[in-house]
C-alpha cells in the first residue's frame, strides 16, 4: 500500500511539471547515470589499486557498470532524437517501447551485482558502498522509465 | 540491507532522485541539447576508463 501511494505520488509529481520540462529531465537524468558508473568505476580503480579488492571481483563490477553505461549511452542517442528544440520529449509509440526496453535491461543488469558472491563477500564497508552506488543508478534509471511512460506519444515527430 | 528491503526502499528514492532532478533541472541554466552533450562526453570517457581498467585488472 505504502508503494502503491509513493508510486501515485512519483506519477503525480512527474505529471504536473511542465511538460517542456520533460526534455531537461530526461537529459539531466542520463548525466546522473553517467555520474554514478563514473563513480563506480572510480571506486574499483581505488580499492583495487590499493590491493583491497581482488581483480576478478574488480572485473565483475567493472563489467555490469560498463554494459550499464552502454545503455546510457542508447538512451542518450535516442535522446538527442527526441527532445525538441523547446525542452519538450516527444516520442512515439514504438520510441517509448524502446527506451522503456533499455531501462529495463539497465536496471536488471545493475541488480545482478547485489547479489553477485563476489560483492556480498566484500568486506561490509565496501559491500555497503557498492550497494548504496547500484541502488542509487538503478533508482535513477528507474526515474527514466517513470518519465517515460508518463510522455503522450505521438504519430510522427516532426523536428 | 537485503534486497528485499532495498526493492521497498525503491520508490521512495525514486521519488527523491525525481525531486532533485526536478529541482537541479530548475537550476542550471543548460540546455536539454547540452545535457545530453555532457552525458554523451561523461558516457564516453566512462567507456575508455572501464576499457582501461579491465585492460589493468586481467593483466
Amino acid at each position: 500500500m505504502r508503494n502503491l501511494i509513493l508510486g501515485l505520488i512519483v506519477l503525480i509529481g512527474l505529471s504536473a511539471s511542465a511538460c517542456s520540462d520533460k526534455g531537461k529531465q530526461f537529459a539531466a537524468t542520463t548525466d546522473r547515470v553517467a555520474g554514478y558508473v563514473g563513480t563506480g568505476l572510480l571506486l574499483v580503480d581505488q580499492y583495487t589499486a590499493a590491493g583491497q579488492m581482488s581483480p576478478e571481483t574488480g572485473t565483475a563490477i567493472v563489467t555490469i557498470l560498463r554494459q550499464v553505461n552502454t545503455l546510457n549511452g542508447q538512451l542518450v542517442t535516442e535522446g538527442k532524437r527526441y527532445v525538441q528544440p523547446d525542452g519538450n520529449l516527444k516520442l512515439t509509440g514504438d520510441g517509448q517501447q524502446q527506451l522503456l526496453a533499455i531501462v529495463a535491461t539497465s536496471t536488471s543488469l545493475a541488480n545482478t551485482l547485489i547479489n553477485d558472491p563476489r560483492v556480498l563477500a566484500l568486506p561490509d564497508s565496501q559491500r555497503k558502498q557498492i550497494t548504496m552506488l547500484v541502488v542509487n543508478l538503478s533508482s535513477t534509471v528507474l526515474s527514466i522509465g517513470e518519465l517515460i511512460k508518463t510522455i503522450k506519444t505521438v504519430e510522427v515527430i516532426n523536428q | 540491507m537485503n534486497l528485499v528491503e532495498i526493492l521497498n526502499t525503491l520508490p521512495s528514492m525514486i521519488l527523491l532522485i525525481i525531486k532533485e532532478i526536478l529541482e537541479e533541472s530548475a537550476r542550471t541554466g543548460k540546455t536539454p541539447e547540452q545535457l545530453l552533450e555532457e552525458a554523451g562526453q561523461q558516457t564516453a570517457a566512462n567507456e575508455q576508463q572501464a576499457a582501461d581498467l579491465l585492460a589493468r585488472l586481467k593483466a
